[in-house]
């Protein structure tokens, strides 16, 4: 097993840690005359001195290279070569750092004002709107401007009182305010992770009792921290090393002991190649043969990811542990989930091979898949593949974050589309083989564009779509098949998901003080971390024995629902009936099948993107008869408590009009509900009216 | 480029999910409901009869040599007995080296089983032990899913239960009761690819029933809160015509229609004479059990009723005396119910489990054993007091008439009435079909 370099793992404190210097790969093998990215304006332009500067780390590494960004953690430079590097800049050492900081406020940018990156948006929509003689809808009011912002960016409703904020705000510009400070909220991350969580296939059991709380609390930082996508995604696909120690390796180990599948959902998520029927056999009609699937997954051919049986057993024998001091099994499943590389690579043709190219068990070899034949003089396509094996990982996460990557833009740039807009500009998401499928192949090129601009910083692409014109626009109902392509004069209505569903009536319940309570579980798996593999044999049977010999305590330690309640931080959430009060991203990850959430259509994590916004008689018995009517209206209620406040039925109608519906009453619903009320409706009952509305659990 | 017609558009997408959203908790809004004339005496069959018969036409054309048993079951209960049933001490027993701890007793059906199951053995006439299953996969969850599905895990699709593949072919097999149901264990997507409302309803505590049917008392009739709400939602709905929402009004009529109706009554087994369910026993598997009749016999097509604590390492005598016992008083009395209300003929109860376990008795238990291990059928069109394939002496290998968890689901699928030669697209356009491409076993149909 290879020695992870110790500037490779991620330390306790969470620190964001990308490639370290010593370990940053270039973005192409061999220099050429092209460079890797886009030419950048140059540094060389605005500072007087020569914009060679010459990095270095803690450890003395060394790179002679061109700034090209800065993004809070990591620093982008080019080599006179044309290699294009990612720095930690907390490895750096103190005057590069400070370098990097001064220097980056130089940078004249490819910035371009977020209205104006949002108005090219809208001219292209209103350019295919036009061809067809249609225009975009009016603009969408205040207060639905309100609920819908809060609902896609927080993962919530507003609350009366942020509503009545906006509401009295007379700058001109609130709007954008709102945006930007909504974006940089707690519950945007909550709502982020929310997200990720369906399309990662985020799961808190790898099986056999190994967690991956270290990964999960790995992506929650990264997500608050704003890391850009493709230093996210590298990270993913290059990280090695335990899981109880190194956040990152869990993309892989999520799929441990089936490295295929973990591939083709790669390719599908990341690039929308929908490659999955290649795996078993020649795609029947796309271009994609089994060879092709196979030379991709070649690329993770000297790539050890899991553990087995075997590895525990052989572990207990060759350490020769003491019988009676065993660790439980869940620990050793936990200390040897890894992810390696190994010297040589190990992938070969399936036995049942059928195609007359190669034998079954012929040694693949890898090679990337490209969509057309331009894309083999794409900057991202060189020399991958060439080298020794222990690279090819790392070749193939270079090709599919490398800003010139044919999809990896578009993929992303439609995904988050579809998060605010309720439809892709490309669907199915996972199939992005032909792009001129797209129901807008101008706007989807734009959008995978103005990703790359963006250097995959996810939350100023999504501050320019929030922008849009077409965003703040009026709602549309589900498009009808036979009105051909739907082109975006506004958002689609939609339902609520499940998450935001459950964090919408938590913050009736609890308040926006919700945002307080973090779930922790990441230190119980640091607890019992041992690096197995590094320290000498007879410090790790130590360990392990002592773990064994208080095996009852240590069970508990990696099993948090066995022993005690999971921790959190910032408070302990409040409980009802056996119910914890928390964020949807602050639970079982999933939550469990009986629970409201998957009830609501939270997806199992077990298949990508499978979130539901189906509706079915067991949501509607919960919603008229079960847990959460009762603490909605139970005393403790926020919203309860609130309204026993208020004076007036009128005022109370008011409030719970504003609290669930993000609006005031019409005079004629204050007429009705008014009347009702003096015929005995109480705000409980009112309470259970508004959230059986459909409006309620729609956005419009 | 690429061929764009065989992926689904995004339009055809829609309308697929759209189609299958339709329907929830076997809950349809065609029209054809409301058509009294069609309602026949079986709920099952006169909640949908135009489907049955399409679908034994289509299989008729096919030119199927004999149509033995097709569509012989209009209800389907999987018992699961979770953690791999030893076939040796159960419905395979052996007097040699692989003895356990109990010997065997014969039956009036002329084969003998464990003693361990003293009321399966009064019933043995009316049951057909297939006893030549095989498989490969000898891994708990992995096993669990293939015999649940037909089709082993993958990460990236999930296969649907036989109740889906029902669902999908047959509609919905009652207009307001569920046509799947999962009774003690979650229902773990077994829609598979078809839409999220195709997943049994799950039931974790037979003896509570459907969960939050309940009505909420407030001060006000339910009648006149939702009479509010129609009046709050009126400009909403007026706004956006949209089919998400339609489908959520529905939703609403139905849950109302279901918690006024007398069928809620089927999820209530309190209702059943305490004779009856005392003979069922009084564990959470015989509870579940009596649901199940309750619940086919009021028109679910589907339940799967699971038992756990069959994974017996060690103490396997005292684990058959309890978890066994369990299971041999409940089976047996859930067989001899249908029988007797003459739900049985068109019926069938299949006894599931992941694999067998190993013949070497260790003196206190068996290991994991997927090369050969029993399954048992019970109604429908299946033969009664029939043995279907055989074991070595040992229990160790299959010695005639293998059979694979593909051929049993197209069994099942084929007693169900089901295209088994018809491709259903998952939306990610791959194709698949019940059973996975293999060939029911007619001989087990008199």
């Amino acid at each position: 097993m290879r020695h992870l370099p110790p500037s490779l793992q991620i330390t306790l404190a969470g620190v964001l840690c990308s490639v370290s210097l010593a370990q940053a790969k270039p973005a192409r093998k061999e220099a050429d005359s092209q460079p890797a990215l886009e030419p950048k304006p140059a540094l060389h332009k605005t500072l007087p001195s020569s914009p060679w500067h010459v990095w270095s780390d803690s450890q003395k590494n060394t790179v002679k290279a061109e700034l090209l960004y800065l993004d809070g953690n990591y620093v982008g430079v080019q080599t006179e070569q044309g290699q294009f590097y990612r720095l930690n800049l907390t490895k750096l050492v103190p005057a590069d750092r400070e370098f990097a900081e001064k220097a980056s406020q130089l940078l004249p940018g490819p910035k371009v004002p977020t209205v104006e990156a949002a108005a090219k948006i809208d001219a292209i929509i209103d350019a295919a709107l036009q061809k067809k003689g249609l225009q975009k809808n009016p603009a969408l009011g205040e207060d639905q401007f309100v609920r819908r912002l809060y609902l896609d960016v927080t993962g919530r409703i507003p609350t009366a009182h942020e509503l009545g904020t906006f509401l009295a705000d007379n700058t001109p510009n609130k709007r954008s305010k709102l945006i930007d400070s909504l974006l940089a909220s707690e519950g945007c991350h909550s709502q982020h992770f929310n997200w990720l969580a369906d399309m990662l296939r985020v799961k808190d059991d790898f099986g056999k009792g190994v967690k991956s709380y270290v990964y999960e609390e790995w992506l929650k930082e990264q997500i608050a921290a704003n890391r850009h996508w493709d230093a996210l995604v590298y990270e993913m696909m290059t990280a090695e090393g335990r899981l109880t120690s190194t956040g990152p390796v869990g993309y892989l180990l999520r799929d441990r002991g089936m490295p295929l599948d973990n591939l083709s959902n790669t390719l599908t998520t990341f690039l929308g190649a929908n490659l999955s029927c290649a795996q078993c056999h020649d795609h029947p009609m796309a271009e994609w043969t089994q060879r092709n699937f196979y030379e991709m997954a070649a690329f993770f051919g000297a790539t050890e990811q899991g553990f087995s049986k075997q590895d525990v057993a052989t572990t207990i024998k060759s350490l020769g542990l003491d019988k009676n001091k065993i660790p439980p099994k869940n620990i050793l499943s936990s200390l040897l989930a890894r992810v390696d590389t190994l010297p040589e690579n190990k992938l070969t043709f399936p036995k049942d091979y059928k195609y007359p190219d190669a034998n079954p068990g012929d040694p693949v070899r890898p090679k990337l898949i490209s969509w057309s034949k331009a894309d083999e003089n794409n900057p991202s396509f060189t020399n991958l593949g060439k080298g020794n094996p222990t690279q090819w990982r790392d070749d193939f996460a270079v090709w599919l974050t490398h800003p010139d990557n044919p999809r990896f833009g578009a993929a992303i740039a439609n995904r988050v589309w579809k998060r605010f807009f309720g439809l892709a500009v490309q669907e199915p998401v996972s199939d992005l083989d032909n792009l001129d499928l797209a129901s807008n192949p101008e706007l989807l090129k734009h959008l995978a564009a103005e990703m790359k601009r963006l250097h995959f910083d996810l939350r100023e692409f999504q501050k320019v779509l929030l922008h849009t014109a077409a965003y703040q626009a009026q709602a549309n109902s589900t498009p009808k098949a036979e009105d051909g392509p739907y082109l975006f004069p506004g958002p689609l209505l939609r339902r609520m998901s499940a998450e935001q569903i459950w964090d919408s009536v938590l913050t009736l319940v609890v308040g926006p003080d919700l945002d307080r309570y973090k779930l922790k579980r990441g230190d119980e798996m640091r607890r019992i971390d041992i690096p197995l593999d590094e320290a000498p044999a007879s410090v790790v049977k130590s360990k392990l024995e002592a773990i064994g010999a208080k095996k009852g305590n240590a069970k508990k330690a990696v099993r948090p629902n066995a022993g005690k309640e999971p921790t959190f931080e910032g408070g302990t959430p409040p409980n009802f009936e056996g119910l914890t009060l928390a964020r949807a991203s602050e639970l079982p990850q999933p939550s469990r099948e009986s629970h409201f959430l998957r009830n609501f259509g939270q997806s199992d994590r077990d298949i990508a993107d499978t979130n539901s916004t189906e509706g079915g008689v067991p949501q509607i018995l919960m919603l008229m008869n079960g847990e959460i009517q009762k603490f909605i209206s139970s005393p403790n209620s926020l919203l309860m408590k609130q309204a026993s406040t208020r004076q007036t039925p009128s005022e109370q109608i008011q409030l719970l009009y504003q609290s669930f519906l993000g609006r005031s009453p019409s005079p004629d619903e204050q007429k009705v509900t008014a009347t009702m009320y003096q015929n005995g409706l109480t705000p409980k009952d009112l309470a259970w009216v508004l959230l059986n509305t459909r409006e309620f659990i729609f956005i419009q | 480029m690429k061929d764009p017609l065989h992926k689904l558009c995004p339009e055809s997408r829609r309308l697929f999910l759209e189609r299958c959203a339709r329907t929830a908790l076997g809950v349809s809004i065609l029209p054809w409901f409301q058509d009294t004339a069609l309602l026949g005496a079986n709920p099952v069959e006169r909640a949908n009869p135009g489907a049955r018969a399409s679908a034994k036409q289509a299989q008729a054309n096919a030119g199927a040599a004999t149509a033995a048993g097709f569509g012989s079951a209009n209800r389907i209960i999987i018992l699961r007995l979770d953690g791999g049933m030893s076939h040796i001490d159960t419905f395979d027993p052996k007097s040699g080296a692989s003895k356990g701890p109990k010997g065997a007793i014969s039956t009036k059906a002329g084969f003998q089983i464990s003693e361990f199951l003293p009321h399966t053995a009064l019933v043995a006439d009316k049951l057909c032990l297939i006893r030549s299953m095989s498989a490969k996969v000898g891994v708990h969850q992995s096993a669990r899913y293939l015999m649940r599905t037909g089709f082993e895990p993958r990460g990236t699709i999930k296969h649907p239960v036989i109740g889906a593949w029902a669902q999908h072919y047959l509609g919905p097999s009652h207009e307001t009761l569920p046509s799947s149901v999962s009774i003690n264990h979650n229902s773990d997507h077994g829609n598979g690819f078809f839409p999220a409302t195709y997943t049994p309803l799950p039931i974790i505590d037979p003896d509570a029933g459907l969960q939050h049917s309940v009505p909420y008392s407030g001060m006000k009739s339910i009648e006149e809160r939702l009479q509010l709400v129609r009046q709050v939602d009126a400009s909403f709905q007026s706004r956006f015509p949209d089919e998400n929402i339609a489908a959520y009004n529905d939703f609403y009529d139905t849950t109302v229609r279901l918690m006024k109706s007398k069928e809620l009554r089927s999820f209530d087994i309190k209702n059943e004479p305490e004779t009856l369910r005392a003979s069922y026993g009084e564990g959470k598997f015989g509870r579940g059990c009596l649901l199940a009749r309750r619940l086919v016999e009021n028109g679910v097509r589907f339940v799967e009723v699971s038992s756990g604590g069959w994974d017996m390492h060690n103490n396997l005598q005292e684990s058959m005396e309890n978890t066994g016992a369990e299971f041999d008083r409940a089976f047996a009395a859930l067989v001899g119910d249908l029988d007797s209300r003459g739900l049985l003929q068109s019926t069938v109860v299949a006894v599931t489990t992941e694999f067998g376990r190993k013949p070497d008795f260790t003196g206190s238990g068996r290991g994991h054993y997927p090369s050969v291990f029993s399954t048992v059928l019970a109604g429908a069109g299946v033969k009664r007091g029939f043995v279907y394939g055989k074991s070595d002496a040992l229990g160790a290998k299959v010695e005639e008439k293998p059979l694979s968890i593909g051929e049993l689901h197209a069994t099942l699928g084929w007693a169900a009435g089901l295209p088994l030669e018809k491709t259903a697209t998952a939306p990610n356009g791959r194709p698949f079909t019940v059973g996975n491409q293999s060939r029911p076993v007619q001989e087990i149909f008199a």
